[in-house]
């Protein structure tokens, strides 16, 4: 992290600053998740939910295509594997939601239809990436954050592993 | 001026990596591969168009802005193409983190729409970052997790 050498006219300290923002997101956190009204609850473990699958989709696809494409592999399993990292990042989540009283959809190793092209592979990162951000705006807190983050990890799929 | 709100503090914070990401942004373009020089330019006038709507969107608020250091003292020492590339990413996971926090710490959606694309803007920029550098993976699974 930069820090500023001099100290500046109105504020100090700042060297903190990104720390101490980091630990005001995690307070905040708190306060929001600890005051989500009951009847969300369903709402919202759908909502990541529709996540997890399409995550969980997006990875089977990029392991499929892997297989098919081996000039391209590489590139193929970092899909995969980040795509995987969200799924269970998500799956976390609706747990906690839930307070384990919903089963979290089983990691499915079922394939689905025959292997979808590149541009397909592209086109589902693109929708998740949409999708996730979609709902980003609506969420609050850790998991507004936790879906941008992964709606920014989508695109940055596309735009730069996958380019 | 009065306690700032959640949002308008994750705002404050947002703004002050981008002050620090422009000014890595200079060191990077005296030292980086001339080369580069172009995608160097794009990525510091993208730092400094995100700072200036930022501080629009505290003033609209009205929240003074803070004020930019006179100087940041970087992580490591900055002498060659290599470390400019390393600062650059530096720069880039630093806004990363501010805007995701952004994200979570906003109450409205259009606040945490401004932070979806800035997180998504600096990730793509940091992936490119990273890829010159020749990191593997190029990218990370959770940009802007501290």
């Amino acid at each position: 992290m930069l820090t500023p050498a001099l100290s500046r006219p109105l504020t100090r300290r700042a060297s903190f600053r990104l720390v101490a923002g980091a630990a005001l997101a995690a307070a905040g956190l708190t306060s929001v998740t600890a005051c989500t009204p009951g009847e969300d609850t369903a709402e919202t473990v759908d909502t990541l939910t529709t996540h997890l699958r399409q995550a969980r989709q997006d990875a089977r696809s990029a392991a499929a295509l892997a297989a098919s494409i081996p000039d391209r592999a590489a590139a193929l399993s970092v899909v995969e594997l980040e795509r995987t990292a969200h799924a269970d990042a998500l799956a976390t989540e609706i747990d906690r939601v839930a307070g384990g009283s919903t089963t979290t959809p089983a990691t499915s190793t079922t394939t689905d239809g025959p292997t979808p092209t590149w541009d397909e592979l592209v086109a589902a990162l693109t929708d998740s990436a949409r999708s996730a951000a979609d709902s980003a705006r609506n969420e609050s807190g850790f998991r507004a954050g936790l879906l941008g983050s992964i709606s920014a990890a989508c695109t940055t799929s596309v735009k730069v592993v996958l380019a | 001026m009065n306690e700032l709100g959640e949002e308008q503090q994750a705002l404050v914070d947002a703004l002050e990596a981008e002050y620090a990401a422009v000014f890595a942004y200079g060191i990077v373009g005296a030292f980086s591969n001339p080369a580069r020089a172009e995608l160097v330019a794009t990525y510091a006038a993208a730092h400094r168009a995100r700072r200036d709507a930022t501080i629009d969107a505290l003033t609209a608020a009205s929240v003074t802005p803070p004020q930019p250091a006179t100087a940041y003292a970087t992580p490591f020492p900055v002498t060659d193409p290599v470390t400019a590339a390393q600062l650059a990413a530096q720069a880039e996971a630093d806004t990363s983190v501010a805007w995701r926090s952004v994200i979570e710490r906003s109450r409205s959606g259009p606040t945490r729409e401004i932070g979806i694309t800035a997180l998504t803007e600096a990730a793509l920029r940091l992936a490119n970052w990273r890829t010159i550098l020749g990191v593997v993976p190029s990218t990370v699974a959770f940009p802007g997790q501290p």
